[in-house]
């Protein structure tokens, strides 16, 4: 192609071509530097700068980009459905809420978007849009006409998923083609809810208030402002309004009240602990005075703090409860238990002496069955149960336990408490511990059992004693007479021997009444129970041990020694009959003082110092039944022939005599011990020993013989000429005395203690002694009473001959008086 | 390396690349190489020959002269780790 032969065409075709090479060149150019040159040199050497301004305009078109995605980005990161408007309404864009509307709530996908017109949907040709559609489409033809003007509508959408509630929102937007809007729907559902319950809760609260069986009222600085029917009635108002009229509602309470309540209100704003409720005096309308039990509590009141009052009005409450605590407190007074259990034997109440009686204290006792508690005997508990429920009421005695389970014995009376329509409801028990009482009543029923034993005894014994002196008088002399024929004078000696015992038997049968002659005298007990070692031994046999404890230092015991011995031997035998396969008997000494606290009520002992001597066996020890009867004449529990029965009964009649105490502790299984208390002597003992037995000395005095028992005067007086007295006899006291005021020269009266005549034998001693001061005196008697028995013991210096008594005593005694230093020989 | 470094760099007059390449090469020399390197800049404008000369086509481009061999870069120098390969200061063997 030459020059000439170029048209202008094709000169702007190759132009063209060209710049689109240059173009295309300076485009390479700047991708393979990466757009970091500025100039190129053509070969000429001369410097072409690139052109620049296709690097601006990408950077700007990327600008714009970026802008357009960022823009988009926000939109589609906000949660309520937007899209913008064009001036004619159609949507130009909407974000991904809006995309997803649809899907979320149960639409068809292609709901409306870009390209759809919004006021289409607002307005549909069949004019079936709502109201609010209506309202939404008139006011963004208003902005899309150029009125800047924000609307904002609220509507509910009942989608296929439920019932939602929007907040529409069309806000002017200036667009290049002119005015537009962005529409923005947002999800207030969840607000709407809250707003709706909350709307509801407030609902229910004020029923809840206005139907309250409490009083309410709020009160700002105690203006009222709330006030509920219930605190209307309770201060006697007509109405609410009439309530609330009141200008200041610390009319309602009085001084003392108001000044708690100004406390607490300032301990709260403190922030101090403040009672839950208090109570309250108000005041009613009508002046009346109530009892408020009140809680209080500070809220919110718009910017300002109220005060939230409750009330209820415990006027009778507060009397019930006044009146039942002065009742408790009367019941906790009583000295009986007096509990209320309910019909199935619950305990529901439980008094102070309940407590100390049973052991159990009203916490442990309340809601636990009464039976267990007091373990009652059911074969009793259960008929008294349904007698009081058949009846109304029971009284009887009931065998229970304390809960250290020691027994007790309660007089019971019991009444069945009702409710209103008068069923039984619960049973009132008032129950009195008569344990002791019985206790009392059966030591009583003992003592005077034996005293009664022991008159009959006493009375019997006399009479019985001049028999038997008869009888063994005249046994003796026969059997002296008899000396020729040994089958008959056998005869007289049994009949010796029998009457012997007889008066042994008498004996302690006196011993047991306690009218024995006893000649107390200080003794060294440790002495006496070691002097009888040698006996014990030979009386017990060599399967028992015999121990003694003795105390140092023991004081000496005013007692008779020989019945103590007697007394000591009659336990020992006791005991060893208790071991027959053998074993332990200790005896131990010590002083005891016997405080008044020490000392039984209701038992004899008197308080004072004593020496103790305890016999205790490892034997087969007593059951309670066989201890309560230990000390009765004739009963025993050995076998017929082996026991007389006497043995205790003796022990013990003589202790008593000796006023001294006994004491019997035993357990079936584990042995019995004795413990004998006699009384403590000041004086040295006497340590001589016993006279010794002496052979028969007959004397010639003149003796003055006095008994009313003829069998026995003339017995007696036989036995005196026997043994060589001058003797006078005299039937009574009067014959007596005139025989003393005629007759001299009487060395002796021996006289009987019970004699009929109005004289007995003590005032018939002292009468004589006024004739005849230097008169030596012998009592004799088979009863010896409170004449010449003083306390139970000799009178010092008084010698007494008991019946019946054998012929070598007789002469012994008489001899021993007569011969003894004394006022009556001068 | 001891050796100052000497540098050419070929600019066209101020524009923006340019100016950055400028920049860039003294920031880059008071950091690695202080006290031990020489700058010439030639504006291609000014100097058009020496551009020719040295075989420079685009600007702005930096002629390593010395340690030798003679390298050239182009570009506005904003990576600065082409530099320090080229000048073995990368810890590398080269």
């Amino acid at each position: 192609m030459t020059p000439d032969t170029r048209t202008p065409e094709a000169d702007a075709a190759e132009l063209s071509r060209l710049i689109t090479v240059l173009t295309e060149t300076y485009q390479r150019i700047a991708e393979l530097t990466g757009g970091q040159v500025d100039a190129v040199m053509g070969s000429s050497g001369v410097p072409t700068l690139l052109p620049t301004a296709q690097t601006h305009l990408r950077e700007s078109e990327a600008a714009q980009r970026l802008f357009a995605e960022e823009l988009q980005g926000i939109l589609d990161a906000m949660s309520p459905h937007i899209a913008v408007l064009n001036s004619s309404g159609i949507i130009v864009t909407t974000n991904l809420a809006w995309k997803k509307f649809g899907s979320t709530n149960g639409f068809a996908d292609d709901h409306l978007g870009v390209g759809d017109s919004y006021l289409r949907v607002c307005e549909p040709i069949d004019g079936t849009s709502s109201n609010e559609a209506n309202q939404i489409a008139q006011a963004l033809r208003v902005i899309l006409n150029g009125t800047q003007q924000r609307f904002v509508l609220e509507y509910a959408c009942h989608a296929p998923t439920g019932h939602r509630w929007f907040q529409f929102v069309a806000e002017p937007i200036m667009r290049t083609d002119g005015p537009g809007a962005v529409v923005l729907h947002i999800d207030i559902t969840e607000r709407k809810l809250a707003e709706e319950k909350t709307e509801e809760m407030k609902n229910r609260l004020e029923t809840l208030v206005a139907a309250a069986p409490i009083g309410i009222m709020i009160h700002l600085d105690f203006k009222p402002v709330i006030v509920n029917e219930k605190m209307v009635r309770i201060f006697g108002y007509r109405s609410v309004p009439d309530f609330l009229d009141m200008p200041n509602c610390r009319i309602l309470l009085d001084e003392e009240s108001l000044q708690r309540i100004d406390d607490n209100h300032l301990r709260r704003l403190k922030g101090d602990p403040v009672p839950e409720s208090y109570l309250l005096k108000g005041r009613r309308q009508d002046g009346s005075n109530i009892l408020l039990e009140t809680r209080g509590t500070i809220i919110r009141w718009g910017d300002r703090t109220a005060v939230a009052v409750m009330m209820i009005d415990v006027t009778d409450q507060e009397a019930q409860r006044e009146q039942l605590s002065q009742n408790a407190a009367l019941l906790d007074k009583a000295n009986d238990a007096i509990t209320v259990r309910s019909i199935d034997g619950i305990v529901t109440f439980w008094n102070k002496a309940a407590e100390r009686i049973y052991g159990w204290t009203a916490a442990e006792a309340i809601g636990r069955a009464a039976v267990d508690l007091v373990q009652a005997d059911m074969s009793v508990f259960e008929p008294a149960n349904r007698f009081a429920l058949e009846n109304g009421h029971w009284r009887g005695q009931l065998a229970q336990r304390r809960k250290d389970g020691r027994a007790i014995t309660m007089q019971a009376a019991w009444s069945v408490l009702r409710d209103d329509e008068g069923n039984p409801k619960a049973i009132l028990s008032i129950n009195t511990d008569i344990t002791e009482q019985l206790m009392l009543q059966e030591q009583l029923r003992q003592a005077q059992r034996l005293e009664a034993i022991g008159q009959l005894t006493g009375g019997m014994a006399h009479d019985f004693n001049n028999l038997l002196t008869i009888i063994l008088g005249n046994a003796e002399i026969l059997t002296e007479s008899l000396a020729g024929d040994p089958q008959l004078r056998h005869l007289a000696e049994v009949t010796v021997t029998a009457a012997e015992r007889g008066a042994e038997l008498t004996n302690r049968l006196l011993a047991f009444a306690r009218r024995q002659p006893l000649n107390p005298q200080p003794t060294d007990i440790n002495t006496l129970v070691a002097s009888m070692d040698d006996l014990l031994h030979r009386t017990l046999g060599g399967q028992i041990s015999v121990e003694l404890h003795c105390a140092d230092d023991l004081w000496n015991a005013m007692v008779d020694k020989p019945q103590l011995e007697s007394a000591l031997l009659n336990l020992s035998i006791n005991a060893r009959d208790a071991m027959p396969l053998g074993g332990k008997l200790t005896f131990t000494t010590a002083n005891i003082v016997l405080d008044p606290s020490d000392v039984d009520q209701g038992a004899d002992a008197m308080p004072g110092d004593y020496v103790m001597i305890s016999v205790s066996d490892t034997g087969s020890g007593m059951t309670p039944e066989v201890l309560k009867r230990a000390f009765d004449p004739f009963f025993t529990t050995k076998d017929v022939g082996k026991g007389s029965g006497l043995g205790l009964s003796m022990v013990f009649g003589f202790i008593k005599q000796s006023k001294g105490h006994i004491k019997i502790v035993s357990k079936v299984g584990r042995g019995t011990t004795v413990k004998l208390y006699v009384p403590k002597s000041s004086a040295a003992a006497d340590v001589r020993g016993r006279d010794a037995a002496s052979v028969i000395h007959g004397g010639s005095e003149r003796i003055l013989y006095v008994e009313d028992n003829e069998l026995v005067r003339d017995h007696v007086t036989a036995q005196l000429i026997t043994l060589g007295y001058d003797v006078v006899v005299a039937n009574d006291g009067p014959e007596a005395i005139s025989l003393l005021k005629n007759v001299d020269g009487f060395d002796l009266l021996f006289t009987d203690i019970i004699m009929p005549g109005g004289l007995n034998g003590r005032e018939l001693a002292d009468k004589a002694k006024q004739f005849h001061p230097d008169l030596a005196v012998l009592f004799t008697s088979g009863y010896n009473e409170n004449a010449i028995i003083m306390d139970g013991r000799l009178i010092p210096g008084t010698q007494l001959l008991s019946k019946p008594f054998r012929f070598g005593d007789l002469a012994q005694k008489l001899r021993f008086i007569l011969d003894s230093p004394g006022p009556h020989t001068h | 390396m001891t050796e100052a470094v000497e540098f050419q760099l070929y600019v066209a007059g101020d524009a923006p690349n340019s100016l950055h390449a400028i920049a860039n090469l003294k920031l880059f020399c008071e950091q690695h190489l202080p006290g031990r390197h020489s700058i010439a800049l030639i504006d291609v404008f000014k100097e058009p020959s020496a551009a020719l000369r040295d075989m420079v086509l685009l600007t702005p481009t930096l002629v390593v002269l010395k340690p030798a061999p003679v390298r050239r870069i182009v570009g506005d120098l904003r990576e600065p780790a082409i530099l320090l390969r080229i000048l073995g200061l990368d810890g590398g063997v080269e």
